[in-house]
């Protein structure tokens, strides 16, 4: 560290305000350095002077009552705040157009989820069924696959054979 | 704002998706067409499908073949896989596993009477798109406020139904088809050679519409008409039904939606049923002259029923074990011997005996059962109505009839 170095820190050394390495550094250049040490001198006496013109502790009060009158102009605000407008508008566009595809589908009926049901058979007897599934087979709007589906379900010989 | 825009979305989504009612004479005209593009159009697909037997669902996925009146489906997964069925030349036949026929059903297409009930509802709205078609979603419902209905997601392009669902008058599910490929550019299918009947089905069972003179011909007098009828149900015509062991005439209604079968059955008189009494009676204590064939009549018949059971008890073994484990007879499978052996100890008709008379039964695929006798005309009513509306039917017909 050099003169100028030392000199910008010298104030911080003389009130004892530096790291101890530091102040170690200080220490060893003021033994072979005059003019450092009529620096620091000079910085001593002026403390000395000052010292009885050091200020009075300000009263509890004083800061929080500046505070209240400087916070609504002085203090910054948000980012969010300086842009909301454009934002908003922004946003509000967005969810018009996310709502709307999501809804999209709801305007249009789907058809529910085939049920996943188990795979069961009941075996109560009943010949009508077999009668009933002819006459189902001519409606005008049948679905023959569930109707070949109980077909094949019902046993032929079971559905004939209480019938007289 | 944002309120705002949901509050405006969600009412575009009621508006949209709410189906709107048609005029009568629009509504026929759909359903027309509905009906036409299901004979006519041609596709090849798969599909899948449920339907409920009894209390209880079973599904199963196809492949179809279909186009100009024919039709070509065969059961590819689930239960009734390799069962085929084949619609050709207004017959409709079930082949089993072995490629015999084992039910003949001829078509009876509506011709004469409108596809529509007299109180049937129609109302569409924009459907979703299935297998990426727009298609056009169809509510039939046979009187208005009616739970009962079919709900179809036709395509827009062919008419054809992508997607079926029908329910009862209980709103509950009772069949649902949706189809998940299709190829609307095949052709149409070639007629195929029908097969023989399997072995027991010298005559396969089969409805045969005909006129209320030939019905009157076949219960040996008038066939009997309800006096009330559920709100909506119009007589659709008379089918003849014939069988192995006996044939009756089927009066049937419909209000569009929903079926209502009347089932005749010209019984044995009183004097004959005595008569036959008697005669099992000597037969048993050695007493009476008996012939041959009636000595062997009913070891005949008993054989007959065992081989039945044995090809049926074949071809669920065929179909996997693993399906009948909870299904097939669980009460006789919790009471005594195997299922099958259950079923040659105790046959259905003897089982149900009990059950009958004055009770309501329980149709397997469609609604409630009630059976009485009157005269001697036994009579079945079986329908998809509220239980309660079966048996306004049922009283209807029977003054002084007895159950049985």
């Amino acid at each position: 560290m050099d003169c100028a170095d030392i000199r910008k820190i010298l104030p911080d050394y003389t009130v004892g305000a530096l790291e101890e390495h530091i102040a170690a550094h200080v220490r060893a250049h003021l033994a072979e350095c005059e003019s450092c040490r009529r620096e620091l001198a000079a910085l001593e006496r002026t403390g000395e002077l000052l010292a009885p013109l050091l200020p009075a502790d300000p009263p509890r009060d004083l800061w929080p009552k500046i505070r209240a009158q400087l916070e609504p102009r002085t203090q910054p605000k948000p980012a969010w705040r300086v842009y909301w407008k454009p934002a908003m508008a922004i946003a509000a566009a967005a969810a018009i157009l996310i709502v709307a595809l999501l809804a999209w589908p709801l305007m249009q009926a789907a058809p529910p989820a085939t049920p996943d049901l188990p795979v069961l058979a009941v075996a109560e007897g009943n010949t009508y069924a077999e009668a009933q599934i002819a006459a189902a087979w001519d409606q005008p709007l049948a679905d023959e696959a569930s109707l070949a589906l109980a077909m094949a379900v019902i046993e032929p010989e079971q559905a004939g054979e209480v019938m007289p | 704002m944002l309120l705002a825009a949901l509050a405006l979305a969600v009412a575009l989504a009621i508006c949209g998706c709410k189906p709107r009612e048609l005029p009568r004479e629009q509504a026929r005209e759909l359903v027309r067409d509905l009906r036409q593009a299901r004979g006519e159009v041609s596709l090849k697909g798969e599909l899948t499908t449920v339907v409920r037997i009894g209390n209880r669902y079973v599904n199963a996925e196809a492949t179809v073949h279909r186009g100009d009146g024919r039709l070509q489906l065969e059961l590819t997964g689930g239960r009734g896989k390799g069962v085929k069925i084949v619609e050709q030349s207004g017959s409709v036949w079930q082949i089993g596993r072995d490629g015999k026929a084992v039910r003949h059903l001829p078509r009876n297409p509506l011709d004469e009477m409108p596809p529509l009930g007299k109180k049937a509802v129609v109302a569409v709205a924009r459907g979703a798109r299935l297998l990426g078609r727009p298609t056009e979603y169809v509510v039939i419902r046979p009187h208005p406020g009616s739970d009962a209905r079919v709900e179809i997601w036709a395509d827009k392009e062919t008419d054809f139904p992508l997607a079926t669902d029908r329910y009862n008058h209980a709103g509950e599910l009772i069949s649902s088809t949706r189809y998940t490929a299709v190829d609307f550019s095949a052709p149409a299918p070639q007629q195929v050679k029908l097969p023989e009947a399997a072995t027991g089905h010298d005559r396969l069972p089969e409805a045969k519409k005909i006129d209320k003179a030939k019905a009157a011909e076949l219960l040996g007098q008038d066939p009997a008409e309800p006096k009330y009828l559920p709100e909506g149900f119009q007589l659709q015509g008379y089918y003849a039904h014939h069988r192995q062991h006996g044939q009756g005439v089927e009066v049937r209604y419909s209000d569009g939606v929903r079926l209502l079968n009347i089932i005749e059955i010209k019984l044995p008189g009183r004097e004959q049923v005595r008569k036959a009494l008697e005669q099992r009676r000597e037969q048993a204590s050695g007493r009476g002259e008996t012939t041959a064939d009636q000595r062997r009549a009913p070891q005949q018949r008993r054989e007959e029923l065992r081989e039945r059971w044995q090809q049926r008890r074949e071809a669920l073994g065929q179909a996997g074990r693993s399906q009948r484990q909870d299904t097939e007879r669980p009460q006789a499978r919790q009471h005594g011997p195997s299922g099958d052996e259950a079923d040659l100890q105790q046959s259905p008709d003897r089982q149900q005996r009990g059950e009958w008379g004055g009770k309501m039964m329980r149709s397997r695929l469609r609604g409630n059962i009630i059976r009485f006798r009157v005269g001697d005309l036994g009579i079945v009513v079986a329908g998809e109505v509220p239980a309660e509306e079966l048996r306004k039917v049922a009283d209807s017909m029977r003054k002084s009839g007895t159950d049985f």
